[in-house]
């Protein structure tokens, strides 16, 4: 089963994302923070991360940063899911990060989960 | 006639000589120096500023009247005076009377223009400029010196006044310049702020709604199901009010911020229709595109897909059933001419400017009929379109329906991308992007 990364520093949203995820056949794991999200993916393999932009300490766009600069992580498939509205082509900054998709908080479930096994295959 | 007797008598002659020499001339060179003496004098005297002479001591030979005046003594009583032990400051008077010998040794350096204050007969300072020349004379080299002095107190005073107010009214502008740069900061980081904090607790929601509608948390019963579809339904219209209010904010706020990239829009309006087809079949009504040829523009996407969504929205609504919609995309010289026409009940002359308010809506009848709209539609569609260097408005026959006309042009103008192209806004730009980086103090739990 694929295995999903959920980041986002929201007990609330964490839960409902996770049971969406999973409910759409997928294995979710939760961390509510951008440090403990680069601590997970260094000892486990994802398929996704769904990372949140706006969190307090390391914000979702300084951990793909770290994540781009790891040789091991580079290549790792990251979304943002974020309430930061950036439109379809998303701020140039953030896209030349390369995140394979942007979904907007809040999220319809029906989109969501076409755009999520699009993402997974 | 004058003359001169020299006469000496002789007494053993008897006789007495005398030599007469006519001196009328010379007489009347010397009344002639007197008269010119007297009236350099009164010259002196009409003079604005004190004109002073000083011997080789020191001492005053000339002074005019203007300099009794502001040193504040009677006329004539200070000539032969040493002028730096009456006239100066207590403090300068060594310093100055060096400075005056080694000048009448001709060896000290002569300064033409200096600033001096004079000590008045009352105790007071006065402030005054000097032009000076040196006396030359022989068998002495120099022989005194000549001063011009012009009493700049009142000026130097204003002078200083007015750059003491200059630099206070800076200061204060100063101030004032960068209270609004707080405020602005404020604002935008109230926009980013709000959105965030009313969209978190919306998302979990709206998660949770839409699976209890869908059955995913296990089956429901027909009300049960009902009502979660009401609360995912609410939901939606309070996400789409929430970022109406944004938009809206973010225009006025001249906060809101353009991507621009090369586009042809015709592709993007099929999109937009056919989205908006399952809305308008329902409700029985026809939407029509007549694709242009037309240029690439520089527009952004997203911004130009929400116009097209806001404007559609409208002429669905306001259609009734039966309707048509007529949609137009023409390519001019220097942009693109883009129609929505609908064949609604029309909007009245009074309400055609009106319509582009925030939160205008037509009389309360008409929202009660086709209540649903935040009212705020037009006005985020005029601020995008305006945005990007475009025109919108409106013609419409009152009963025969409506037709929105709003033009992009293929280059937007300098400064597009913000509405707000100054300084701060660039300021504001960047703690945009110093949000997005997640710089700004969010506090967990209050985010």
């Amino acid at each position: 089963m694929k295995k999903v990364l959920i980041v986002d520093d929201e007990e609330d949203i964490l839960t409902s994302v996770k049971m969406l995820v999973d409910d759409s056949g997928y294995e979710a794991e939760t961390v509510n923070s951008g440090a403990k999200a680069l601590k997970a993916l260094g000892s486990k393999k994802y398929d996704l991360v769904l990372l949140d932009i706006l969190m307090p300490g390391m914000s979702g766009k300084e951990v793909l940063e770290k994540i781009r600069a790891d040789p091991k992580l580079k290549n790792q498939k990251v979304a943002f899911m974020t309430v930061v509205q950036l439109g379809k082509q998303g701020e140039d900054s953030i896209q030349a990060l390369k995140p394979v998709e942007y979904f907007e908080k809040p999220v319809r479930v029906g989109d969501f989960r076409t755009r999520l096994q699009k993402v997974l295959g | 006639m004058w003359f001169e007797w020299i006469s000496r008598p002789i007494v053993k002659e008897g006789v007495t000589y005398a030599i007469v020499h006519d001196i009328t001339e010379k007489k009347k060179a010397e009344e002639e120096l007197i008269l010119q003496k007297e009236k350099a004098e009164k010259y002196l005297d009409l003079a604005g500023n004190i004109i002073v002479a000083l011997n080789r001591k020191g001492e005053i030979t000339l002074l005019n009247k203007k300099g009794y005046e502001i040193l504040g003594y009677k006329e004539g009583t200070l000539i032969g005076k040493n002028w730096f032990d009456v006239c100066l400051p207590k403090k300068m008077v060594k310093q100055v009377k060096t400075v005056f010998a080694s000048l009448m040794t001709g060896k000290g350096k002569f300064v033409e223009d200096y600033e001096n204050p004079v000590l008045t007969s009352g105790g007071k300072e006065r402030l005054i400029s000097w032009h000076n020349t040196l006396l030359e004379g022989v068998p002495e080299k120099v022989r005194g010196v000549l001063s011009s002095g012009e009493d700049i107190t009142e000026i130097r005073k204003l002078n200083e006044e007015l750059e003491q107010r200059v630099k206070k009214r800076t200061a204060q502008l100063q101030k004032s310049y960068e209270e609004l740069k707080t405020l602005d900061e404020l604002k935008s980081n109230f926009l980013i702020i709000t959105s965030h904090e009313l969209k978190t607790p919306i998302t979990p929601l709206m998660i949770q709604a839409q699976m209890l509608a869908r059955g995913d948390l296990g089956p429901l019963t027909e009300k049960q199901k009902q009502g979660a579809q009401i609360i995912h339904k609410n939901m939606e219209r309070l996400t789409r009010l929430i970022n109406d209010i944004l938009d809206v904010s973010k225009i006025s706020s001249k906060v809101l911020k353009l991507q621009l990239k090369k586009k042809n829009i015709n592709d993007r309006i099929s999109e937009v229709i056919s989205e908006k087809k399952p809305q308008a079949d329902e409700k029985g009504v026809k939407i029509n595109f007549v694709r242009g040829d037309l240029p690439e523009i520089k527009v952004d996407d997203f911004r130009f897909q929400q116009v097209m969504v806001n404007l559609l929205d409208n002429a669905v609504k306001f259609t009734p059933a039966g309707g048509k919609i007529s949609v137009k995309a023409v390519g001019k010289e220097d942009h693109v001419l883009v129609s929505v026409a609908d064949t609604g009940r029309g909007i009245k002359k009074a309400n055609m400017e009106k319509l582009f308010n925030p939160f205008f809506q037509a009389k309360p009848s008409y929202i009660e009929k086709y209540r649903g709209g935040t009212g705020l539609g037009l006005a985020i569609v005029r601020g995008i379109v305006r945005q990007h260097g475009g025109k919108i408005w409106v013609k419409s026959i009152f009963g025969k329906g409506a037709t929105f006309y709003f033009t992009l042009p293929i280059n937007p103008p300098k400064g597009a991308e913000n509405l707000n192209n100054t300084d701060t806004t660039e300021t504001k730009e960047k703690k945009d992007k110093v949000q997005v980086k997640g710089k700004i103090p969010i506090k967990k739990g209050v985010k």
